[in-house]
């Protein structure tokens, strides 16, 4: 019994320090805590890495956090990143849309969104991407890096899921409208939010003050819907549209939607009518 | 002969008594029917019905409930017009509650008769002190138990066989009691196939089989001093619902309960008795049989309640008392996937009943006062307190909020009642007048059902959580006058609700049924009543015949005087019966005119006129220890294919059945 006890003494001592000795080892505040890298970008001075939660770049839109680590391994907060992706299609190139790489405050961390309007390899294009860094007046950067951007699969793992769409609008301007939240959706009230992009490479100048109408729909039930939902509107705060999205039970939903103007004038979209149960402008949303 | 008989009533109407000799109900009231269900010992010429009948035949049998039919199986049953929400159903007391959001399966249907003593029928707030939320009516099913009595050993077999569906039924049980123990445990089987309607249609899916096992034990652990234990397994497979779309896999129901008995506890009052019991039912649907399946879904449900009660029963002078404290909580839980016809989709889930948890207490007093031999007054009352809401947050909560975004979790109600009665008798007259108030709070599919099809209107119905309790205003007229050999009643009651709940359909909503027309959302209509006016006679001639006749009508209004749905129109039985000693035959005719106050809101539509007529025979007899019993008979001789108001989707009844049950009793 004696023994037992002593076994049991030193397990849990030698448990206490382990769990301790782990704590010291990542208590330098690591900023890419829960994310999981996705590429590392290294010269004979800096490692620039891009992480994100599923340690991709995806089709739609794909958040990217950036940490930048000296050669003894510090971490940066005070440089200045800038990016340009790329893709060559052979006949053509264009970039995508995607936010300036700010720093996260308070953390080692810098952030940006890319809207990946196609797959690596879709129409045998490669995408190219350049990273360049300031740190103080020292700089340096990377050009034409390959990167893997894997496309997005509904829970089959084999359907494309529509969440990003460029469209002609009845004003002859093209735009990218790109699905962003919910990223994890549930039954019941779901924030749903979305950036709109003018189809202008390569620039892709963000579109203010538009709006998304919105109607989610479940095609496998006779088309239906839920009640209360809210249209997407600009939110200047977030520079995100916003809305809210509800959903009734899980499966698949169809997130039907008009895209219209400041003058709420219908740029591309369909309202869901008797004879026409889809809105040529929708996004998917399965769980 | 005699003894047997009498002996035979004994049991009958349990006066083997826990432990008083007094009477431990409320006075016998006019208001409150008992049949008697058990095949028990002994000769009975009182019992209408076949020994080999389903608890719902008894109940039907007795004229004074409705049967809604949605198969061969498990039918739901109505006092004075109202079903599930209105009435409280409970076994012995012991509040029990469905597990299928489709009414599939009524409470009843998780007993056997095998099970059953009696049943009390209450009408309006007439009712056992532990019934709660019911408003038009209450069922008790008194349990079967030995009680302490000095019979010793006995047993029975009983065994029915019915032409009509192949039905099959066996039985056996024993028990043995001394006058300070008991026990008596049984197994039962019933089983169909299909049945056939008249003309030999064959009704597809209304196959069903069904097990049952009971228990029941009692001990004396003092001089009045009594401690009881029952428990009840009941289980039914392959049940099909030839007016649903789907049928029932299993439907399991666990109901136990442990009860203490003490005999003058205090002057001025003989009983007190303390009961705590607990039941599970788990009921799991299953379309997998069926052809033409739009889309396969699954959808378990379960109900299980745990509750408690106390009842304090005393007399002083002329005054007859009862006080009773009861409490019980209940989870429903119901779920629903369904698989799309896509088969890269998702299958979608949803609550349709989310973890519903209901916490209810209450405190019930009531009082009789002879004032003299020819008249007395009763007063009864019953206030509770309820706590109500969706357990299940992360689906359940969060999908109602979709569609009330301000609702709370949990919602707290009062409700109660207050009910007084009248009663007049002298040199055969019997009169009495009675009025009550009352309310009851919304049953866990109005407040909280998610989308629960009703395939009788078609319509998915969807809860609503911000309903206001309902109340009615009842008064009841009975006015009767035995002769010596006539017997004449008369009895009228009427109920106006205020806040009547009621689904009504809500344009802005989309269904979610395949095929369903739209959404109905429960609200509460300003004003409804329903009125029930029944007219019966007995007349004895001959010495050994008996003549006896009802006549029944009904009728339901909303505010806007439309018809309310699933209720009678004029009904009426007659029937002629001989006994003696050792036989009886019967013959009856029972039958409704035509229904003309439907509405085709609710799916409701024209049910013709309808008679059918029966036949039956039964003989008893003794040799030395042992009693034989035999019962034969027809039903539906003249093969009529009809349905009634109360058959979901108008499936037809059954057609011509030649059943036949023996039965052997050793003492």
């Amino acid at each position: 019994m004696k023994r037992l006890y002593r076994i049991l003494v030193s397990v849990f001592i030698a448990a206490v320090f382990i769990s301790c000795g782990k704590e010291e080892e990542n208590s330098p505040a690591d900023p890419t805590e829960g994310l999981k890298l996705i590429q590392e970008f290294a010269d004979d001075n800096y490692t620039v890495s891009a992480w994100n939660e599923r340690g991709e770049f995806r089709l739609g839109y794909t958040k990217v956090y950036f940490t930048i680590k000296d050669k003894e391994g510090n971490f940066i907060d005070n440089a200045k990143l800038t990016s340009f992706p790329e893709m060559d299609m052979g006949m053509m190139k264009h970039s995508t849309p995607r936010s300036e790489i700010i720093k996260v405050s308070g953390k080692a961390l810098y952030e940006a969104y890319y809207n990946f309007l196609m797959y690596s390899g879709q129409g045998n294009g490669v995408w190219y991407y350049d990273l360049s860094y300031k740190v103080g007046d020292a700089g340096g950067g990377f050009e034409d890096v390959v990167i893997d951007v894997k496309n997005a699969f509904r829970p089959d793992g084999k359907t494309q899921a529509s969440i990003i769409k460029t469209v002609a609008g009845a004003d002859d301007k093209r735009y990218v409208i790109t699905l962003v939240e919910p990223q994890n959706p549930k039954v019941g009230v779901n924030e749903i939010s979305a950036y709109i992009h003018e189809s202008k490479s390569p620039d892709y100048p963000a579109i203010e003050n538009f709006s998304l109408g919105l109607d989610p729909r479940m095609p496998s039930m006779e088309n239906h819907s839920s009640p209360n939902n809210s249209d997407l509107i600009w939110s200047e705060a977030e520079k995100i549209y916003k809305g809210k999205v509800n959903f009734s039970m899980t499966g698949y939903w169809k997130l039907n939607l008009i895209l219209r103007n400041e003058k709420k004038e219908a740029l591309y979209g369909n309202p869901i009518s008797e004879n026409n149960d889809s809105s040529s402008l929708f996004f998917e949303v399965e769980f | 002969m005699k003894r047997i008989l009498s002996a035979g009533l004994l049991v009958i109407m349990g006066t083997c008594p826990v432990v008083a000799q007094q009477p431990d109900t409320i006075p016998l009231s006019l208001n409150i029917r008992e049949i008697i269900v058990t095949a028990k010992t002994g000769f009975n010429p009182g019992r209408q019905a076949k020994s080999s009948a389903s608890v719902e035949e008894y109940l039907q049998s007795s004229g004074k409930a409705g049967m809604i039919k949605r198969g061969n199986y498990a039918w739901e049953p109505s006092v004075n017009g109202m079903t599930s929400e209105r009435i409280s159903v409970t076994i012995d007391g012991m509040k029990i509650f469905h597990a299928c959001t489709d009414r599939m399966d009524p409470v009843t249907s998780y007993v056997e008769t095998v099970n059953l003593g009696k049943v009390s029928l209450g009408s309006g707030f007439e009712a056992n002190p532990n019934a709660s939320n019911h408003i038009g009516g209450s069922i008790d099913m008194r349990l079967n138990k030995s009680g302490f009595c000095t019979d010793g050993f006995s047993a029975n077999v009983s065994a029915g066989y019915e032409s009509n569906g192949n039905l099959q039924v066996y039985g056996a049980d024993m028990s043995y009691a001394n006058p300070h123990f008991y026990i008596n445990s049984g197994i039962f089987h019933r089983s169909s196939s299909n049945y056939r309607a008249g003309k030999s249609k064959e009704v597809l899916f209304s196959q069903f089989n069904k097990n049952n096992f009971f228990s029941n034990i009692g001990y004396v652990v003092a001089n009045g001093k009594a401690i009881e234990g029952t428990l009840i397994y009941d289980h039914a497979r392959n049940v099909g619902y030839p007016a649903l779309t789907m049928d029932v896999a299993t439907a399991d129901g666990l109901i136990s309960s442990l009860a203490y008995t003490m005999e003058n506890p205090f002057p001025k009052f003989y009983k007190w008795e303390t009961k705590v019991y607990y039941n599970n039912i788990v009921h799991i649907m299953d379309d997998t049989k069926r052809p033409d399946v739009i889309m396969h879904m699954d959808m378990p449900g379960n109900s299980r309640t745990g509750g408690a009660y106390s009842t304090l029963s005393g007399r002083n002078d002329n005054h007859r008392y009862s006080l009773n404290i009861d409490g019980y909580y209940n989870r429903s839980y119901a779920e629903m996937t369904m698989y799309s016809n896509n088969r890269n989709e998702m299958p979608m889930f949803m609550l349709t009943w989310g973890d519903v948890r209901t916490i209810n207490a209450g405190i019930f007093a009531i009082d009789e006062y002879r004032i003299n031999d020819n008249h007395s007054a009763r007063l009864s009352s019953k206030i509770s307190f309820q706590r109500d809401g969706v357990g299940n947050e992360e689906i359940g909560y969060e999908s109602l909020l979709v569609y009330y975004p301000e609702m709370p979790r949990y919602k707290g109600r009062i409700i109660g009642n207050v009910a007084a009665r009248y009663l007049f008798n002298k040199n055969g007259w019997e009169a009495s007048a009675s009025a009550g108030y009352g309310s009851r709070a919304p049953s866990v599919s109005e407040a909280y059902g998610f989308f629960l099809f009703n395939t009788f209107d078609s319509y998915d119905y969807l809860g609503n959580p911000g309903l206001k309790n309902e109340s009615s205003l009842e008064t009841s007229l009975i006015l009767s006058k035995k002769y010596k050999t006539l017997e004449v009643k008369t009895e009228a009651s009427c109920f106006y609700f205020y806040d009547y709940i009621i689904g009504k359909p809500n344009v802005e909503l989309h269904h979610m049924t395949i095929g369903a027309t739209g959404v109905k959302v429960y609200q509460n209509l300003p004003r409804a009543t329903i009125m029930n006016l029944n007219l019966s006679f007995k007349y004895r001639f001959a010495n050994n015949f008996i003549w006896q006749s009802n006549v029944l009508y009904a009728r339901g209004k909303d505010d806007k005087n439309n018809s309310l749905p699933l209720i009678s129109p004029i009904s009426y039985n007659t029937s002629l019966t001989f006994l003696n000693n050792h036989f009886t035959a019967e013959a009856g005719i029972n039958g409704a005119a035509r229904q003309t106050n439907f509405n085709p809101e609710y799916g409701e539509d024209e049910t013709g006129e309808y008679f059918i007529a029966n036949l039956s025979a039964g003989y008893d007899f003794k040799a030395g220890n042992v009693i034989f019993r035999m019962k034969t008979g027809v039903e539906n001789l003249f093969d009529k294919y009809y349905s009634t108001y109360s058959d979901w989707k108008n499936i037809p009844r059954k057609g011509r059945n030649i059943f036949l049950n023996l039965g052997i009793n050793f003492n």
